[in-house]
């Protein structure tokens, strides 16, 4: 049953049992807060949420994340008695609060320091020296823990705690001499350490990944999807110039709620190391620099079609189709059109990645974003580090076969195998490898982070990566796109939300989704009819 | 007028701490009456005594136990607070040390009327000869079958734990106290939920003090009506008050509610010592608001009438000032102590009352300015009805009493400091002056 | 300081209870129905044999308890009775609150200063005593007094203080003289 609240004189129904804070926020009020967290549930320590509940004996201030709604209440948040707790719980905690402004991570999006903007203001009369913690200290391979910026919200403690079940910091001590430690002589090693950067509302904890590296309000932001495993949990890209700084998760209730690992957050430093930007062929030992339009011709010769023109003769070499499972829907759904309708090729997605693990929370063994999204499309999956992939994908290649990979940026060993059996190897890779370092034809290709395309989880989740740097390559799926109309003796026509429109319109399993509309946190799949 | 001796009765008598003793005094008597009363008349007789918690809430005690719902699926568990840490408090170890059966047998009283099959009793870690007297006691009660399963064969079980804390004030407090015995630091909860509702173990619970709970066989032994009869309107029965500072006999002495707060002080302890002056007096524990000497002859020792004079009964721990007591330093001494007991859990009192302490030192040792008074009187109400427990609050209340009452002696020590400038050094030390 | 306290290093000796802690651990095990309800418990029998508790006797008592390591040490850093460092044989803890400032815990500390050339939170260097401040015992009719030896010493003056630690220096056995109880 829902109740019916007042709150700042305009009435609101709520769902029995809601938070007041979260109520409020879904009016568009912003109550201010430390310790509470919608991933965490309340504390109550903070004090910060106070508000005015009003009732015929006057008004109590009251903490807003912990009171549930009631029918009738009243509820004032910008009361003069409102206003002055929440300036006074901040004057406390600048009391003895470092002044490390300049020179801490957090600035920009520190709750502390928003907050004295927002809701205090007042000359400060902090006027004995600060108690002394300690400051930087390495509590682990992922942070920095700085005990005298630390508020004691205890959030860190309850997400450790609580979400990833690895209880490896904890508020030791009284008072104001209490401070957040780990166990004298152990680590936070949990995979998870990162999100406690995150729910960190000052800089007591920071990541040693990002320490020092940017201030951050000259990052630009771009809504985005990890791609280290089949999660693909929600991420936010965060850029300057032509550098990934940082990564860190976005909400999204149907994937990974407000968390993301360690794992997939730091995964970005290959996008600015070891790139290929140039499309190369290779002639015996010598390496040649060339067009996008020779590779294409090169490509062509290749598999025994003449240089340019339409094809009047199919193939004369056979050649295999192989496609990372990191790829991008769009990309895989052009290459399959190119190998079955351009060159009569089969073609594989495969999974070349040593798995990882399943953990309880948000890990996949499976460390491909997409391969869901080549089972969704009907293009067989083969597992290259067991399975016998590798036997499939070298009897599809038979003895002088022309190998197309694609989209293999990283952990191309498992494909090495069968790349040294191809007659000629070609390669759209977006990183230098031992791939690139063999193939007889090199195209530059993009990785996630300049990428604008489809992954679908393993749950058949869809969401969008979209580009947060300028490409530094070319657009797989617009090199297949290219090489079909070469076929064709057309031009390269197609776009984006044309093929996204072909692909819902095309797969069953994307019925009902425009693929053009997704919103930042994607949509479900619908689910296979069982063969 | 004469107070008959409820709590205190068997204090001075030799071997009063054994059974043998508890017993030849009447002791264990009222488990006769107690195992046929159904537990609702019980929880009847209690209110009608009008009994209040005497250990510094003075919450009616039959009304708290009428908060525990009757129809649960939990156990229910009785916490006795023996944390005794009050400033000025030292009536419970008494019981502890000289009357511990009188605790046991209210203790079984009380979990007969609530439901209760155990009960533990949360010592002070510090209180090494009242934990050795209870210990033993306890052994003798169960040895005679007055505690554990099926008490004089009445089908009541009550087990009797005896917990011992390790240092803290703030597990005096009664969510502190569960937070503690669950084996956790003892940081109090918000409320609600009540322990009434969700207490220790997640279950309902009755938090009571020790000589709340010892005043229990009197009361079920004499009647309701007995006790009711003493005392005020509002404020029934005697309490144990422990009188301390600058009288000549200081102690723990007992009194029915209602007599002038001076001449009990005055005619239990031989008033103040080497026959100065009166100055002021602290009437409920260090979290009370101090009395002038004139308000302190003018107030009645009963819960509204120094609630009405601007202070509390609190755990009637009375503090003596006499006229060359310096009321700065007092409150140095009771800020010192609130910012060292502090959990750390929330900001207006870890850091407000580590504040307030930083500046009565400051003005203290001679190294005041002239707004710290102001800025200490601007601090408290930040402090009051803003946190998790009322910590912060017995630090900002007297606070703010002692310098509104005694602001003089704060003025006198800013004319004389000597230091000008701001010299910045916590914890009191002296530093020479430093031109800025 | 409290924040050095991380830095606690190992002591280097592996603990285990005693066989007669074991029982009484066991015991201890029946009176609660959670196991980490007995961590205070737990603790108080690993300090007394051992005088102190170390990393060892807390990571110790955790494993048995099925609880976090740090769960414990936050404990262990909450109470001012948990001691993590060795304290001398005769541990003085005077107490500095309201009633006992009033009537002159100050000089008490002036005379263990002056006898034993320590002050609060030293140790002497042969490590007979040590000292500290504590807030209020609860003996506040009985003041200055101070704990030590597991017992409390009330309406203490310079004399008898002065007496008493003489007692304690040379060997004899203070509760057998004539101090308040």
């Amino acid at each position: 049953m829902p109740v019916t609240l007042t709150i700042n004189g305009k009435k609101v129904q709520a769902a029995d049992g809601a938070l007041v804070i979260d109520v409020c926020r879904e009016m568009g009020i912003e109550i201010p807060h430390f310790c509470y967290h919608p991933g965490l549930g309340p504390d109550g320590n903070c004090r910060m949420c106070q508000v005015d509940f009003v009732t015929e004996r006057g008004a109590k201030l009251g903490i807003s994340c912990k009171t549930t709604v009631t029918e009738g209440m009243v509820v004032d948040t910008e009361s003069e008695s409102a206003k002055k707790a929440r300036a006074s719980v901040e004057e406390m905690l600048l009391l003895n609060h470092p002044l490390d402004c300049p020179i801490c991570d957090k600035a920009g999006e520190c709750s502390l320091q928003n907050y004295y903007m927002e809701h205090d203001l007042q000359e400060g009369r902090q006027d004995f020296t600060r108690f002394r913690k300690e400051k930087a200290r390495d509590i682990g391979p992922t942070l920095i823990l700085d005990q005298e910026r630390c508020v004691l919200c205890d959030r860190c403690v309850r997400f450790l705690r609580d979400v990833a079940h690895d209880e490896q910091l904890y508020i030791a001590g009284r008072g104001h001499e209490a401070y957040i430690t780990t166990f004298p002589g152990q680590e936070v090693t949990s995979p998870y350490s990162l999100n406690t950067v995150d729910l960190c509302p000052v800089g007591a904890l920071t990541a040693k990944d990002f320490r020092f590296n940017s201030a951050t309000w000259f990052l630009k932001n771009t809504n985005s999807v990890c791609t280290t495993c089949a999660r693909g949990c929600s991420m936010q890209v965060q850029t300057k110039k032509d550098q990934v700084y940082r990564i860190r998760p976005r909400h999204n209730p149907d994937v990974n709620g407000y968390w993301a690992c360690d794992e997939g957050r730091v995964n970005y430093k290959f996008v600015n190391e070891k790139r290929l930007v140039t499309p190369f062929l290779r002639r015996g030992a010598e390496v040649f620099k060339c067009t996008t339009q020779e590779a294409v011709a090169e490509l062509r010769t290749l598999l025994g079609f003449k240089p340019a023109g339409p094809a009047d003769k199919p193939a004369t070499r056979k050649a295999v189709v192989v496609v990372s499972a990191t790829a991008t829907v769009e990309e895989m759904f052009l290459f399959r059109r190119l190998a079955s309708e351009g060159l009569h090729a089969p073609i594989f997605v495969a999974r070349h990645i040593p798995d990882g693990v399943d953990d309880r929370l948000l890990r996949r063994a499976d460390k491909h974003p997409n391969a869901k999204g080549a089972e969704l499309l009907g293009i067989r999956v083969l597992d290259l580090q067991n399975g016998g992939g590798v036997a499939d994908l070298t009897n599809a290649l038979g003895p002088d076969g022309v190998l197309i990979a694609v989209g293999f940026n990283t952990h191309v060993e498992a494909l090495m195998p069968v790349a040294s059996r191809a007659y000629a190897l070609v390669a759209l890779s977006g990183c230098e490898t031992a791939l690139t370092e063999r193939a007889h034809l090199v195209i530059p290709g993009l990785t996630f982070a300049e990428k604008d395309g489809l992954v679908v989880n393993f749950e058949g989740h869809v969401q969008q990566l979209r580009p947060a740097l300028d490409p530094r390559g070319e657009s797989e799926w617009r090199v297949a796109d290219a090489v079909i109309a070469s076929l064709h003796g057309s031009h390269p026509h197609e776009f984006l939300a044309q093929i996204r429109k072909a692909i819902s319109d095309g797969v069953p399993a994307f019925a009902g989704i425009d693929l053009n509309k997704l919103g930042p946190t994607g949509a479900r799949v619908q689910a296979q009819p069982v063969a | 007028m004469s107070t008959p001796n409820i709590i205190s009765a068997r204090f001075d008598k030799a071997g009063s701490h054994t059974l043998a003793g508890y017993k030849a005094n009447g002791g264990y008597g009222t488990f006769e009456k107690l195992f046929r009363m159904k537990p609702d008349e019980v929880i009847d007789e209690v209110k009608k005594s009008g009994l209040r918690g005497r250990g510094g809430a003075g919450f009616p005690t039959g009304m708290k136990w009428s908060f525990i719902p009757k129809s649960t699926d939990k156990p229910k568990y009785l916490c006795v607070n023996a944390d005794e840490g009050e400033p000025g408090t030292f009536k419970d170890r008494l019981i502890l040390e000289r009357d511990p059966h009188a605790l046991l047998e209210g203790i079984v009283i009380c979990c007969h009327a609530v439901g209760i099959k155990t009960a533990y009793i949360y010592i002070r870690g510090e209180y090494d000869f009242p934990l050795a007297r209870l210990d033993a006691a306890l052994k003798e009660a169960y040895a005679a079958g007055l505690v554990g399963k099926n008490i004089q064969g009445s089908g009541t079980d009550v087990d009797i734990v005896i917990h011992r804390g390790a240092g803290a004030y703030i597990c005096g407090d009664e969510t502190g106290l569960i937070e503690s015995l669950e084996g956790k630091k003892g940081q109090p909860r918000p409320k609600p939920p009540f322990p009434a509702v969700i207490g220790v173990f997640g279950c309902p619970t009755v938090v009571n003090n020790v000589e709340t709970i010892s005043a229990l066989p009197w009361i079920l032994h004499n009647g309701a009506d007995a006790y009711a009869a003493i005392g005020t309107d509002k404020s029934k029965g005697t309490m144990l008050f422990s009188i301390s500072g600058m009288v000549e006999r200081p102690g723990v002495y007992e009194s029915a509610f209602g007599v002038n707060l001076w001449d009990f002080i005055a005619q239990a302890t031989g008033g103040v010592k080497d026959g100065k002056k009166l100055k002021a007096v602290i009437p409920g524990g260090s979290s009370s608001a101090i009395l002038t000497a004139d308000e302190a002859r003018n107030v009645k020792l009963d819960y509204e009438s120094i609630a009405a004079a601007g202070s509390m009964v609190g755990s009637g721990a009375i503090m003596v000032l006499d006229e060359d007591t310096c009321v700065v330093k007092a409150l140095e001494v009771v800020l010192r102590f609130y910012a060292h007991e502090s959990c750390g859990q929330c900001p207006p009192c870890r850091e407000g009352t580590y504040w307030l302490y930083e500046i009565v030192n400051r003005i203290r040792t001679g190294r005041g300015r002239p707004e710290d008074i102001d800025l200490m009187l601007s601090i408290c109400p930040d402090m009051l009805g803003r946190t998790v427990c009322v910590l912060a609050d017995s630090a900002a209340i007297p606070a703010a009493s002692y310098i509104k009452k005694f602001r003089s002696e704060f003025e006198a020590y800013i004319d004389k400091a000597n230091l000008p400038v701001r010299t910045l050094h916590p914890g009191g030390v002296n530093l020479e002056a430093r031109a800025l | 300081m409290s924040h050095a306290r991380h830095a606690l290093a190992a002591s280097g000796k592996a603990f285990a209870f005693s066989s007669e802690n074991e029982s009484k651990f066991a015991d201890l095990l029946t009176k609660y129905p959670t196991k980490r309800a007995v961590v205070l418990p737990a603790l108080w029998l690993a300090q007394e044999q051992e005088g102190h508790l170390t990393v060892e006797s807390m990571t110790y008592v955790a494993k048995r308890l099925e609880q976090s390591a740090v769960s414990v040490f936050a404990v262990v850093e909450f109470y001012t009775m948990f001691k993590t460092a060795p304290v001398g044989k005769h541990h003085m803890q005077v107490c500095r609150t309201l009633s006992c400032d009033l009537r002159g815990c100050e000089d008490l500390q002036g005379v263990i200063e002056r006898k034993l050339g320590i002050g609060a939170g030293e140790t002497t260097p042969d490590g007979k005593f040590s000292f500290e401040l504590v807030e209020c015992l609860g003996s506040c009719g009985t003041a200055p007094m101070m704990r030590m030896d597991n017992r409390y010493w009330e309406n203490l003056s310079v004399e008898k203080l002065e007496r008493l630690i003489d007692a304690c220096r040379e060997g004899r056995d203070p509760a057998s003289e004539d101090f308040s109880r």
